[in-house]
């Protein structure tokens, strides 16, 4: 077992170390190549075959290396074990342990009730901080082009707009569905003592107790089903589905017509060297 | 040997890694794109493929959904984009994200990444909340930036392609980069492809430590697919009245769902194998294609030793149809180039009449240098009709520095360095001549185009057999390319990629 686990991550340390050379290498090369261009050179190239096969050579023992282990690996099946087993689902259990309860408790309303705030300002502070950026992207003055390179500084300046205010709604995301876990959490407990007081309870009057406990499973799906698809809701759907299949193939048609096919064919056949990252 | 059938039968390659695995071979159909270093320029990829894949691969043999959405948007102020528009809605109304689990390619190499024995990063409520992550990238990368740079400049800036996608990184460029016959291809690299490598590589990196990474949080394909999963004809079913409400399906999933079948769920199938109701069943309509394994009714024995037949049948029909795609895209295709032995054949005689021209008696700038396309070779002359009705004949401009620019409308950097091509043409009006050449299938009035951009340069728009860009050893896929002749029509710079100011006044030092 610990074999195993200093196996993987002796496995990290190489994958890890592996992708920071070669972004290293790569970063090093441009540095020097712009220097070197800089200083008067323009039409030397950054990147060359030589230098490439240079900078990969001392990579390649440690590739080779991590292929084996890979390989050896997967041969004799060592493999994270936690990767593969069910993870905990606080809401699930939540709704199961919650429907076997009769009546809520104060605790159990109060976390539900803070449950569904941290959902909503979750939410509100995700959508608070897209307002900002889909402001930005709908201003068509930011997409300005001042100057041949003036398309990569308003690309640089979107992004370090973007970025910040994605970060902030992200984290807003997180903190709120964590802590929102953290409230189901407690909820859940408060729900099992709930149960197993009234349990006791129900044990100490009554022999039936047990008779109950046992239907348990199918008020557990009474009170909390996590699938429930009207018939309506379905033919609804298969309603809207055949609609917009209909649509889309008048769409496919008028595409062909008013020449956006041949548009994809040329883009495909006539590729820009920027737009698959070569300059 | 009992051994290696255990080890065999735990390890086998699931019908969906065969499927996947399928897809991505259908998908790059055009092997000998890998061996000549060319991209396939058939009509087939008029045709979007389903799953992500970058049609600057040397195998694509079709074009990317995500590729042309975003020139689609750059093309929205002259056209409405309704073809592709059509094409993803019949895509996700029918598969809706199936395509993301069985038949993406990238998906295939981030679960292959993922096998490396590491310790794995498991899903959770902080994940789940990253998941909208691809929702910010789609409206800012694959919408906001090309419909703007479209609409308001008249430039094609495929947002994602450009700065994020690892797939065109990976496929595209060092799939291009990675064949000997396209070395000159280095010269184009510079910050764009060492940001979009670095991107790549911590894409990569992450997907080995965090399953489908790249699929959960950045992907924009996935993102637009997931709206139409509640719709999609192929999906994972839950039978309700079988579901005992467990959850065991979302805490055995991977992705981030909440349930079975919402906009993150693949629709991989695996948490059939953890629903011991039997209540999963991948279905299209009301067709059953995978069934839950029980004993229980639905899974009568006659049902399925019929699905077993049907499946026989599939597997049968999908390799031919694979057998029949790989004899169309390398041998078949009329659309394929002719061996490049006939093209030099054609070249030479070409040259072999206008060598004498060249070196004419008499004539200051004569060259003797051999005719062809490499550095110091004299060009073969040309003639090519202008836009305005006149001809441009190279050998007239003997004695001054000739610069041929081989661009396109539809070809964001072209269009960016045209400014500078007119501006140094001004600057040196005496001693430079710029002539450019647009590709030969133009998809709007470049007239109209160049007088909207406050472009003079003299242009003509090559022929359909592209033989200004095969004579001047251009390579008409990809754009821009550019030539420089110096006083004696010799070639002193012959190179595919953007043009700086600072480089064309290096070239022109030279070439005079």
């Amino acid at each position: 077992m610990a074999k195993n686990k200093i196996f993987l991550w002796i496995q990290t340390a190489l994958c890890v170390l592996i992708a920071i050379l070669l972004v290293s290498s790569a970063v090093r090369i441009f540095i020097d190549g712009s220097a070197y261009q800089a200083a008067g050179h323009p039409s030397e190239w950054i990147y060359t075959r030589e230098k490439a096969a240079a900078a990969l050579m001392p990579i390649l023992p440690l590739f080779l290396l991590s292929f084996a282990m890979t390989v050896y690996g997967l041969v004799k099946g060592i493999e994270d074990e936690e990767a593969d087993k069910p993870v905990q689902d606080v809401e699930r259990t939540r709704d199961l342990v919650c429907a076997r309860v009769a009546q809520p408790s104060e605790e159990m309303a109060k976390e539900r009730a803070l449950q569904k705030k941290l959902q909503l300002g979750g939410w509100i502070g995700f959508a608070v901080c897209m307002i900002p950026i889909l402001l930005y992207i709908t201003n068509g003055a930011h997409f300005a082009l001042t100057d041949a390179e003036g398309l990569d500084h308003s690309i640089v300046s979107m992004v370090a707009f973007v970025v910040p205010w994605t970060v902030i709604g992200l984290a807003c995301l997180v903190v709120a569905t964590v802590l929102q876990g953290r409230s189901i959490q407690r909820e859940a407990d408060a729900a099992t003592a709930l149960m197993k007081e009234a349990a006791a309870a129900k044990a100490a009057e009554a022999a039936s107790a047990d008779a109950s406990a046992a239907k348990a499973p199918a008020a557990a799906k009474a009170g909390a089903p996590l699938y429930n698809t009207s018939p309506e809701t379905a033919r609804r759907r298969i309603l809207i589905r055949r609609v917009l299949l209909v649509a889309a193939v008048i769409f496919v048609v008028l595409g062909v017509q008013n020449g956006s096919m041949k548009d994809v064919l040329v883009k495909a056949i006539r590729i820009c060297t920027e737009c698959v990252g070569l300059g | 040997m009992d051994n290696t059938m255990t080890w065999w039968e735990a390890h086998r390659p699931s019908k969906r890694k065969l499927i996947q695995l399928y897809s991505a071979l259908l998908y790059n159909a055009h092997l000998r794109g890998f061996i000549d270093g060319e991209i396939y320029q058939g009509k087939a990829k008029a045709v979007c493929v389903p799953g992500f894949n970058c049609y600057s691969c040397p195998g694509a043999a079709g074009a990317c959904p995500l590729g042309s959405i975003q020139n689609a948007l750059a093309y929205s102020g002259h056209r409405a984009g309704w073809y592709v528009l059509g094409i993803i809605m019949i895509f996700g109304l029918s598969l809706g994200r199936t395509i993301c689990g069985w038949l993406c390619p990238l998906g295939l190499v981030q679960e292959l990444l993922h096998k490396i024995p590491t310790p794995k990063i498991k899903k959770s409520r902080v994940t789940r909340a990253l998941s909208y992550l691809k929702y910010v990238i789609l409206a800012v990368f694959v919408v906001a930036v090309p419909m703007w740079y479209g609409v308001r400049h008249d430039l094609a800036v495929p947002g994602f392609c450009k700065y994020i996608c690892p797939a065109g990184t990976f496929e595209g460029a060092i799939g291009l980069l990675s064949n000997p016959k396209n070395t000159s291809y280095f010269a184009m690299l510079k910050i764009l492809f060492t940001r979009k490598f670095v991107i790549m590589i911590i894409i990569g990196t992450a997907c080995i430590f965090c399953y489908r990474s790249f699929c959960r949080f950045i992907c924009p394909l996935g993102a637009i697919y997931g709206l139409f999963n509640k719709l999609a004809l192929i999906s994972v079913k839950v039978d309700e009245n079988r579901c005992n409400g467990c959850g065991a399906c979302v805490r055995n999933c991977k992705m981030d769902v909440r349930h079975v079948g919402d906009h993150e769920c693949i629709n991989c199938a695996k948490c059939m194998g953890a629903c011991n109701q039997s209540a999963l069943s991948l279905r299209c309509g009301n067709h059953t294609l995978i069934a839950p394994a029980c004993g229980c009714a639905d899974d009568r024995e006659d049902s399925a030793a019929k699905r077993a037949k049907n499946g026989k049948i599939g597997w049968g029909a999908a390799l031919a149809v694979l057998c029949f795609a790989l004899l169309w895209f390398n041998v078949l295709d009329p659309d394929l180039p002719k061996s490049q032995a006939a093209d030099a054949t054609v070249q030479t005689a070409d040259a072999g009449t206008q060598a004498g021209e060249g070196a004419a008696p008499g004539n200051t700038y004569a060259s003797s240098a051999p005719i062809g396309t490499a550095i110091g070779n004299q060009l073969a002359d040309f003639t090519a009709e202008k836009l305005d009705g006149t001809q441009f004949h190279l050998a007239d401009h003997r004695g001054k520095v000739v610069i041929l620019n081989m661009w396109a409308t539809y070809c964001g950097p072209c269009v960016q360095e045209l400014p500078e091509f007119e501006s140094f043409q001004k600057a040196h009006a005496d001693d430079v001549v710029v002539f450019i050449i647009h590709a030969s299938d133009p998809l709007e009035d470049v007239p109209e185009f160049l007088a909207k951009k406050g472009i003079s340069l003299p242009c003509a728009i090559d022929s359909d057999d592209d033989r200004i860009y095969t004579l001047c050893g251009a390579n008409p896929s990809i754009l821009p390319h550019t030539v420089v002749l110096n006083r004696s029509g010799e070639i002193t710079y012959n190179q595919t990629g953007s043009m700086s100011g600072a480089l064309l006044d290096e070239l022109f030092e030279k070439a005079k």
